[in-house]
């Protein structure tokens, strides 16, 4: 068994030094043949395996320096100082590749997907390191301080329309506005985000002059009069609190406005038009900002208080219909089903298609059940098909949700790439900056003996410092460049048919590879596992390599005294 | 005359040769002469030969045993090994404390 291991690993010695001794250029073969010769006088089967990784190691050498330098065979006998070096033609060409690895890496920046994918990719590091705190805005403060100095009233909007704090978002609404009135808009915009805020109930009787058919205003104004009574929301039972809302004639008078109103009007048109302004006039291209918190532009809140004052006419029409009223019921019931309209057909987002389709299903099918009663089938089959058209099928949307899970899961790992890559890009940057001052030190004349010793290392590791800040920055460009396009489409042309997916990514982007967003958990214990196998193998072979370098310097440190015959 | 730098491992190697000047050396045998591996040792034979201060034949052994390769210092060769030598020992002999040269 040992002699057969033994055969074996000979066999293994000889093919690996007969298959470098092939890729050799001409004028070396003689040496690899030299070596094939020694090799079965080697002691010992893992010495015959190590004499041949040797010996194969400096074939390929020459056969990388043929390629890189085709006339290295024609240079002529160097001069006297260069007759011991060691190769210099190889570390000259392994020096020239790393450097075009580093040009080719530096050329990525010329690309503005590189430039934006880079500061996406160390987004999480700035949070994880508190560069940035978690929830400060420095590019947006930056832009309403400077369009403040400039009394720009659109860069005001801009900022006022994204902001978190919803005072600071108030203030420079309204100074937005005094500058120029025709702004007025961005009050319901900035009391979508803030709904909370004390200064919407003064903005409410403006906005109802300017804009009065417009549903939102009404919807607006009747969320601020439902957190007036949050106070009391805290003490009460929420059906009791629900009911309570409904006998407020104030509240009951803002959402039949709003179920009047033959428009709606939620001005994503106008801040699109805004953005693009602002992001050509002020070079504002953090997608973040631009991108992220659009989800949060809908009146999330408009649907429950819809729904609650749909209810109530659905209700109410049931009523009607039970003392015999049909005519009556119907009104209500048409109520609804108008309004769901105006919502689906005149919104912008998802939700706000949801929230329309929803209202009219549920109208839909009262009509349906009343055209039954009265004895009119072909309406009441109308009806039916409009409810079943407008009520999303039981397989639809585990199949929509499906593909929602599927695309988040291609951001998320997207996302994990871009991180990966940025990181591993500072990473070899580091490498390259350390091993070259090695090089660069070690060249000069009069320079230690260690680096000396360490020069060859060091070129190596320059080299290959060099290749991965290449292949890290081209992986950040290949894997960015389509969100930025779709950032692009979105911010110039106001297309926005992809931006789910990009804010999935950003999202995505905001928390550590494999963990769960805001929290520590984590949830890619294997991608964990993997990586941290892959740096202990990479702190291996680097203590390794320094084992075997500072052990032959010890092991050389006597022979500068060597003895003359 | 000024000295060109030269590696610690080619002075070993030169040091070895300049041992038995006349005597033809295997590579094997002065990898273990010298401790160097096959990966170090060969680019310096091949720079040595290739600046003709080292010559080389093939000799032939026993039958079906490839044929090996021998080495041994030229004149020039083993000229400039002395020097280079010399000088290194005298460099040596600077930079060392006189209290540790006992």
């Amino acid at each position: 068994m040992r002699m057969m291991l033994e055969t074996h690993l000979r066999q293994v010695a000889a093919v690996l030094l007969e298959s470098a001794i092939r890729i050799a250029p001409p004028d070396t073969r003689d040496w690899g043949q030299a070596m094939r010769g020694e090799l079965i006088h080697v002691e010992g089967p893992w010495a015959a395996v190590m004499w041949a990784l040797g010996g194969a190691s400096v074939l390929a050498k020459r056969a990388l320096a043929s390629l890189l330098i085709p006339g290295r065979r024609r240079q002529g006998i160097p001069s006297d100082a260069g007759l011991f070096a060691k190769d210099v033609s190889i570390r000259k060409a392994v020096l020239v590749a790393g450097a075009g690895c580093i040009l080719a890496a530096l050329l990525f920046f010329a690309a503005p997907p590189f430039r934006q994918g880079i500061q996406v990719s160390l987004a999480v590091w700035h949070e994880v390191f508190r560069v940035t705190a978690s929830d400060g805005q420095p590019g947006l403060a930056a832009l309403s301080t400077q369009a403040e100095k400039q009394h720009d009233p659109e860069g005001l909007a801009f900022a006022a329309a994204r902001l978190w704090d919803g005072r600071q978002s108030a203030r420079l609404a309204e100074e937005a506005v005094w500058l120029d009135p025709t702004l007025i808009w961005i009050y319901p915009v900035v009391a979508v985000r803030h709904p909370d805020l004390p200064e919407i109930s003064q903005w409410a009787p403006k906005l109802e002059r300017w804009d009065p058919q417009n549903a939102l205003i009404h919807l607006i104004k009747a969320q601020s009069i439902e957190i007036d009574h949050m106070g009391e929301a805290s003490k009460l039972p929420p059906k009791e609190f629900r009911k309570r809302m409904e006998e407020d004639p104030a509240w009951q008078s803002a959402m039949a406005a709003a179920f009047a109103s033959p428009k709606f009007d939620d001005y994503l048109d106008r801040l699109k038009e805004l953005d693009q302004w602002v992001v050509s006039r002020y070079r504002f291209n953090d997608p973040y900002e631009l991108l992220s918190g659009e989800e949060a532009d809908l009146p999330t809140y408009a649907f429950s208080a819809s729904q609650q004052f749909a209810e109530s006419l659905l209700q109410s029409g049931q009523n009607f219909e039970a003392r015999g009223d049909r005519k009556g019921a119907a009104e209500k019931y048409w109520a609804v089903a108008r309004f769901g309209l105006v919502i689906d057909s005149q919104g912008h987002t998802d939700f706000e298609h949801h929230m329309g389709s929803s209202l009219q299903a549920g109208a839909y099918k009262q009509l349906q059940a009343l055209s039954q009663k009265e004895g009119s089938p072909d309406e009441a089959a109308l009806f039916g098909y409009l409810t079943g058209r407008l009520t999303p099928a039981v397989g639809e949307d585990s199949r929509l949700g499906g593909q929602w899970v599927f695309g988040r899961y291609v951001s998320r790992r997207n996302a994990a790439v871009l991180q990966i890559s940025g990181l591993m890009m500072l990473i070899f940057s580091v490498l390259v900056v350390v091993a070259g001052s090695v090089v660069i030190v070690g060249s000069r004349r009069g320079a230690g003996l260690a680096a000396q010793r360490a020069k060859p290392v060091a070129t190596v590791v320059t080299l290959a410092g060099a290749v991965g800040l290449l292949l890290s920055s081209a992986t950040i460009y290949l894997t960015y460049r389509p969100y930025w396009y779709i950032f692009q489409h979105a911010i110039l042309n106001g297309d926005r048919s992809q931006t789910r997916d990009f804010r999935d990514f950003l999202m995505a982007t905001h928390a550590l590879p494999g963990v769960a967003p805001h929290s520590y958990l984590l949830v890619n214990f294997q991608f964990y596992f993997w990586a941290g196998m892959t740096l202990l193998g990479v702190v291996g072979l680097v203590l390794i390599l320094l084992r075997h370098f500072l052990g032959r310097a010890r092991a050389l440190a006597p022979r500068h005294s060597p003895r003359v015959p | 005359m000024k000295i060109p730098r030269i590696s610690s491992e080619t002075l070993l190697v030169l040091e070895r040769f300049v041992e038995r000047p006349t005597d033809w050396r295997y590579g094997y045998e002065l990898s273990r002469v010298t401790g160097l591996k096959s990966g170090t040792l060969y680019p310096i034979l091949m720079r040595l030969e290739k600046h003709s201060l080292l010559e080389a034949r093939w000799v032939a052994t026993e039958e079906g045993v490839p044929p090996r390769h021998t080495y041994r210092l030229t004149p020039n060769g083993l000229e400039l090994a002395r020097t280079q030598l010399t000088a290194a020992r005298q460099r040596s002999m600077v930079q060392q404390p006189a209290f540790c040269s006992g």
